[in-house]
């Protein structure tokens, strides 16, 4: 029990308090201490790169041979794809073969997945962005004015009301005034809960009462 | 079925037909669309121009090719202006992608503007870590990465003759694509070793940003498309980003008016339906 429960939770707060102490002590003990984990830590990031590809190979490889039949073909797609650029990767990351699939096979596939994003935006915005409230009515004057002010055509209507007394009508200063106050306050209490949240954890976690990390019971 | 209660449920097909037209049609003609700049942008390109010429600044791509459409206009656009300013550029990136992407805007632009490698620019590759690789860049540059992309030690390179540590640059622009990105790159580079950042994000993901921005943790920051053409417009050489802007004005038109003639139907025929209820 003292392997699986103390002793992660020990290593967990020594890491953690070394750590915060190595930030607001900046003296070469502690800091080589804190390099030295640092260290440790990409290591062990990488073998968890090493797991995740495993994994990956030998869930691919299980739904390959006994997954249902109409997935089969994708999961071999995945298999060959995963070797074959790690063969080409050994050529070095350089090299012809490597190149081709990166420039000619990745890059496209995945710029074409992301750019799918703008025509369900399109659709989503005409079946679901509706005045249905006063909340969503100021939402969607909001969106109306940003979508228009973030583009060229927010500069060609309003253009006129540049430089003159009614200069607070051009829609590219709305936009920022939007973004720079409205939007910032709003997303600054956000981050500053999060970051209270995150806090609160991070102290749990040091002193052991939140360890669902360890997974188990 | 009315009209109306046909257009209420459009397919969503034409939806992506008219969406692909308004994007395909003003990509054939390349007109560069010079945008109006907002302060958060003219800072980052302040702060670099304010530099001292032969500066060394560290680029990080933090993204992979999903959001090349958006990133990587912003960083030809920056490498573009270092490279005005004769400033010598360090590649890496927090995702594993990201080196080869900066490289691919290298080998372009090395042989066109006489670019050495290892004396202008180099490329330091990819290393697992997220923001424990920023913080060890603070002790040494050789601790995460004791070789660049290829293999060749730093101290091999003279560009790295004076440039030991993350304090030794003089600014770092982390262009972001989501975790491990330029919220890190704020969180160490810039409030523990005191070196300004700056950057680029996906429009999306821009407005989370802008805390950081008045609070002075960021130095500038170019949001999505109009973001990076905002910087090609500053720096007087229409790019990719320039040409884009046609694309997305008319996209966005498209959206208004999809979102128009939604909420005009839908009142249309709550109103039909409440008098014939009445009725």
């Amino acid at each position: 029990m003292f392997w699986k429960r103390q002793f992660p939770i020990l290593i967990t707060a020594f890491v953690a308090v070394v750590m915060i102490a190595a930030y607001f002590i900046p003296k070469p003990g502690i800091a080589d201490t804190r390099d030295n984990l640092q260290v440790w830590f990409q290591i062990v990031v990488m073998f968890t790169m090493i797991l995740g590809l495993l994994n990956l190979l030998f869930v691919s490889w299980h739904k390959a041979r006994k997954g249902r039949k109409e997935d089969r073909f994708y999961n071999w797609v995945t298999i060959f794809s995963l070797l074959g650029t790690i063969v080409a990767g050994f050529f070095g990351i350089n090299s012809p073969a490597f190149d081709f699939i990166f420039n000619n096979i990745y890059t496209p596939l995945s710029a074409t997945i992301f750019s799918l994003l703008a025509f369900y935006v399109a659709s989503a915005s005409f079946r679901a962005f509706r005045a249905k409230s006063i909340m969503a009515t100021i939402l969607l004057i909001t969106a109306f004015i940003v979508m228009l002010g973030r583009v060229p055509l927010g500069d060609w209507i309003s253009g006129w009301a540049q430089g003159t007394s009614l200069g607070f009508l051009y829609l590219p200063n709305i936009t920022n005034w939007i973004m720079e106050v409205m939007n910032m306050a709003g997303q600054r209490a956000v981050l500053m809960g999060a970051a209270l949240g995150l806090i609160a954890t991070g102290i749990k976690i040091i002193l052991g009462i939140e360890r669902s990390y360890l997974g188990g019971e | 079925m009315t009209f109306l209660e046909k257009l209420d449920r459009l397919d969503r097909r034409i939806i992506f037909l008219i969406i692909g037209i308004a994007v395909f049609v003003p990509l054939l003609f390349r007109v560069p669309i010079k945008v109006v700049q907002s302060p958060i942008v003219q800072d980052i390109y302040e702060g670099i121009q304010a530099l001292p010429e032969g500066s060394t600044i560290m680029l990080s791509f933090d993204y992979d090719p999903s959001t090349l459409a958006e990133l990587q206009p912003m960083a030809e656009a920056v490498v573009k202006h270092c490279i005005q300013k004769k400033h010598r550029m360090v590649f890496m990136g927090l995702w594993p992608q990201g080196p080869k992407l900066a490289q691919g805007i290298m080998d372009e632009m090395a042989p066109r503007y006489n670019l050495q490698y290892g004396v202008d620019y180099v490329n330091l590759g990819y290393k697992t870590g997220g923001i424990v690789v920023i913080s060890s860049l603070g002790s040494s540059i050789a601790d995460p990465f004791p070789t660049d992309m290829n293999g060749t030690p730093l101290r091999e390179l003279p560009i790295f003759d004076n440039v030991k540590t993350l304090r030794d640059f003089a600014y770092v622009v982390s262009l972001s694509a989501g975790d491990p990105g330029i919220k890190h790159w704020v969180m160490i580079a810039k409030d523990r070793f005191k070196v300004p950042v700056g950057g680029g994000v996906t429009a999306v993901s821009a407005p989370a940003f802008y805390a950081y921005y008045n609070s002075g943790q960021l130095e500038g920051l170019m949001g999505g498309l109009r973001g990076a053409a905002e910087y090609e417009t500053l720096i007087d050489t229409p790019g990719t980003a320039s040409y884009g802007m046609n694309a997305q004005n008319w996209a966005h038109l498209m959206i208004i008016l999809f979102i128009i003639i939604g909420n005009t139907t839908m009142l249309v025929l709550k109103r039909r339906k409440e008098k014939s209820r009445v009725r």
